[in-house]
């Protein structure tokens, strides 16, 4: 796929039975960063030509619109920075983030985060500020330490 | 009605892995491009070595539209109307469309029929509005009904 050039639309689409189907397209990327908003006169078209109705979205941004760059660490993907957070009836959620910077964590090698870090403060807020639980209300982060993930299979390589 | 959407962004090291980092935002955040998915990417990218090469969002709470399935003859989600455009540097785009209305195709064949005034009406806002992998617009070559494998409930 070219560089930031197309933004991919998915309609999730079930059928009378329940059964789920989809259609995907793409969006090109000079009409503005949501496709969501520019495929949604489509809805009303393709309920003219499906019997089918849609009942989920997804909508992906320009693939290779890259924020930072990889770089060499002792940790690999595998290895997960996993933010615990608990919602608003005190169930708890947690949020895994792959090959995290070794800096945020407690010198010695501590699988805990360091408390006082910035980055890790700056991600804690981020996620108490824009995170939500399954009734649409903030979350509160609990604790972060580190955790390695099992091996991963073959098809979750970026081709 | 959902309270909530599921966001993700892709994180890739420098071994070509990836990983999903997956996240709840409120019902009304729809733009995977947006300042909340952008904020959260910026604050996950500063406490990981691995890039974000993109960040997909998917709604829960459906669509507006039509809300009840239609029973027509080709009605089950296996049942797809293909619809082949070709963008403007010759590559191909095939868009299925499932459980495709009969009134789609020429009577009498497994033909689309791109005079039909609605399939008209959707050609056009495709080729006005959807685009190939690369960016290029589409131009509409035929259409045709096809079944697939049995879809799992």
């Amino acid at each position: 796929m070219a560089d930031n050039a197309a933004q991919k639309v998915i309609f999730k689409i079930a059928d009378n039975m329940g059964k789920i189907g989809s259609l995907s397209f793409f969006i090109p990327t000079n009409v503005g960063t949501d496709p969501l908003v520019t495929a949604n006169p489509a809805i009303a078209l393709l309920n003219d030509i499906s019997d089918g109705i849609v009942v989920g979205q997804v909508s992906q941004t320009a693939d290779d619109t890259a924020v930072g760059t990889a770089a060499s660490n002792s940790y690999d993907i595998r290895d997960k920075l996993l933010v615990e957070y608990e919602g608003s009836q005190n169930n708890f959620g947690r949020i895994e983030v792959g090959d995290p910077d070794p800096a945020i964590f407690q010198t010695g090698n501590s699988e805990l985060v360091d408390p006082t870090n910035a980055n890790w403060l700056a991600l804690k807020t981020a996620i108490e500020t824009n995170v939500v639980d399954k009734l649409g209300t903030a979350v509160k982060v609990i604790r972060a330490y580190r955790q390695r993930s099992r091996h991963l299979k073959s098809t979750q390589r970026f081709i | 009605m959902s309270a909530w959407n599921r966001a993700s962004m892709v994180l890739r090291d420098n071994l070509g892995n990836i990983c999903k980092v997956v996240f709840l935002v409120g019902a009304a955040v729809i733009d995977p491009g947006g300042t909340v998915i952008n904020a959260m990417r910026a604050a996950v990218q500063a406490v990981t070595k691995a890039l974000s090469p993109r960040a997909e969002l998917g709604t829960e709470s459906g669509a507006s539209g039509t809300s009840t399935a239609g029973t027509g003859p080709f009605s089950a989600v296996e049942d797809r109307a293909v619809m082949t455009f070709r963008a403007a540097d010759n590559s191909t785009i095939n868009m299925e469309i499932p459980a495709p209305k009969a009134l789609m195709f020429t009577t009498g064949t497994t033909q689309v029929d791109p005079t039909e005034t609605h399939v008209a009406a959707w050609i056009t806002w495709v080729q006005t509005n959807a685009c190939s992998l690369f960016g290029q617009s589409l131009t509409f070559v035929k259409g045709e009904r096809t079944r697939k494998k049995q879809m799992k409930h």
